[in-house]
């Protein structure tokens, strides 16, 4: 009855990877879209950016949106947890990880598809706001291009590291709300630390707490900066939450 | 089909499981007995790949559960104790999910989905949210999720409970219509659910197998060897008499006596035989005999003997 495995080519893992994780996707934004989480946040959000994009502009009369952008980045940072919460440790309470672990789907598959369906989500959210670079042309405004460019990248890399850490939190419990608590406080201290570097002398002290703080190098694409280093810098907090996130699913199994 | 060999799982210092082993053969259905905690679910989780055992390993159509769970996961369709369902989507939006992960080739999965609904009877609920069906429903898209990619081997946790009578009834129709082309392991701690649909059982208690075997080894085994029930129609004295004078009875025990039909307990020598005597000592006299049975201990009895003596003790 012994049939032998199908000798499995690098890219047939790809395709096997890519396929699966699509299917993961595809059932989390159903969820999204079904239940009213993903209406209320986008309202939320909406709502939220067109009045800081409003009032900023009525005060400085300025065609910016490095004021809007900067804001931004803080309503994302207290939305983002609502999010993320609920995509592993929901399926561990209603036990349905149970079907995800005994398909033939590995950890990776199931945290690539939940984490794109999240960062999938945002970034929708995000591509309504492209309204506001459109109002300011058509009050006469002229823009620098740059840093609108810029800083919604940096808005997109930013809420990628949210979604990251999120996900992570979700991964460590059944209880929605801790992971949500969890994902908020981890989030808030790396806010936080942007702020006391100001009160710090410069040292090692200030170079570890800037290092930290996820919203400095953010400032910078706001302002049209760009160093490499953001990138990676970024990068590697996806990719480390993300690989942690696969670990903890992974030990989960072992309990 | 599936052979495990010393299974044992431990929770910190909890022994859930102990040097489980047992084989089910191609095609067979197999009751998974015991009382709530002895081990059923632990075992079923070990099998289809869920959860790593401790010591020990089992092999499902020739593949390891630790070194192959892919190809094991390919072949084993499975039944949770709570049926894994997604209460936001819609059943059909459900099972295409499930196909999709089972790796269903996409130009049969409208076909599997809706086969397996058929199956399941859940063809008229197909576009209703899971998290709307009644309870007896949503265990049956667990069933339907559990068929999706025609697995060989079904391993149900406790398929019905939670349903209505009728709904039991059908579901275990359902179980013994699979299980014609389908090797299936399922746990209950419902007796009568083992003997309608299983053709083996395997008792566990507190983490051991105590018995494995088809309901008649079982009965007979804790049931008196040797020994029968036999009711006749005929004087008390006169019947006690002829019985006790047999060859090879060594004693006879009254049981009963109802309208002139009296019952006696016939103990005899190891292996011999004393029905045709008996037989032929009843038709002289023309006596009429209403019965004559070996007394078999029903499943319930075995069941209580085999782990009411642990559960007090813990």
């Amino acid at each position: 009855m012994q049939e032998t495995a199908v000798a499995r080519g690098p890219l047939d893992w790809i395709l096997d990877l890519v396929a699966k994780s699509f299917y993961v996707f595809k059932k989390e934004m159903k969820t999204y879209f079904v239940s009213p989480i993903a209406y209320i946040i986008a309202f939320c959000y909406l709502f939220i950016s067109g009045y800081m994009f409003t009032a900023h502009l009525m005060q400085t009369k300025h065609a910016t949106l490095a004021g809007f952008l900067q804001n931004n980045g803080v309503v994302l940072l207290l939305l983002v947890p609502i999010l993320t919460m609920r995509l592993l440790a929901e399926e561990r309470r209603q036990k349905t990880i149970e079907l995800l672990l005994t398909s033939p789907l590995t950890p990776t598959q199931i945290v690539l598809g939940k984490y794109f369906a999240c960062l999938g989500l945002l970034t929708a959210m995000m591509g309504m706001t492209l309204l506001y670079p459109y109002v300011l042309v058509q009050l006469g405004g002229n823009p620098d291009w740059g840093p609108v460019k810029t800083g919604y990248l940096g808005l997109w890399l930013l809420s990628a590291c949210f979604v990251a850490i999120g996900l992570f939190t979700s991964s460590l419990t059944d209880n929605q709300l801790v992971a949500a608590v969890v994902s908020f406080v981890i989030l808030l201290i790396l806010w936080i630390a942007s702020w006391s570097s100001a009160y710090l002398e410069a040292g090692t002290m200030t170079t570890v707490v800037e290092a930290l703080s996820i919203l400095m190098p953010f400032a910078d694409f706001v302002r049209g900066l760009v160093e490499s280093r953001y990138y990676i810098y970024y990068v590697s907090i996806v990719v480390v939450f993300l690989f942690a996130s696969v670990r903890m699913l992974e030990a989960s199994r072992w309990r | 089909m599936i052979e495990v060999t010393g299974l044992t799982k431990l929770y910190g210092d909890y022994v859930a499981i102990s040097d489980i082993s047992f084989g089910v053969k191609d095609g067979e259905i197999v009751g998974f007995l015991g009382p709530n905690g002895a081990g059923k679910t632990t075992t079923m989780k070990i099998l289809t790949c869920c959860m790593p055992a401790t010591e020990g390993t089992a092999k499902v159509d020739g593949f390891d559960i630790f070194n192959d769970p892919m190809e094991v996961k390919r072949r084993v369709g499975y039944l949770p104790e709570t049926p894994p369902l997604y209460p936001e989507l819609t059943v059909q939006d459900y099972l295409t999910f499930v196909a999709e992960i089972k790796e269903i080739p996409w130009r049969q999965r409208s076909g599997r989905v809706a086969e397996c609904m058929r199956a399941a009877r859940i063809d008229h609920v197909a576009s209703r949210l899971i998290g709307h069906l009644s309870r007896g429903y949503q265990q049956r898209v667990g069933i339907a999720q559990a068929l999706v990619h025609n697995p060989k081997v079904l391993i149900l946790d406790e398929p019905t409970v939670g349903l209505d009578p009728n709904q039991i009834r059908e579901v275990r129709e359902l179980i013994k219509e699979l299980g014609r082309d389908r090797t299936i392991i399922l746990s209950t701690h419902i007796l009568p659910e083992v003997s309608v649909t299983c053709e083996r059982i395997i008792i566990v208690n507190q983490g051991r197998i105590v018995a494995n075997g088809t309901e008649e080894e079982l009965s007979m085994s804790l049931g008196g060897r040797g020994s029968y029930h036999v009711a006749v129609k005929a004087p008390r004295a006169d019947l006690e008499q002829a019985l006790g004078r047999l060859p090879g009875v060594v004693s006879t025990q009254f049981l009963s006596g109802v309208d002139g039909v009296h019952t006696f307990e016939v103990r005899c020598s190891e292996g011999k035989e004393v029905r045709e005597d008996l037989f032929a000592v009843l038709a002289q006299r023309r006596w009429t005999l209403f019965e004559l049975k070996p007394p078999g201990v029903s499943l319930e009895e075995v069941f209580a003997r085999l782990t009411i003596s642990d559960v007090e003790v813990a």
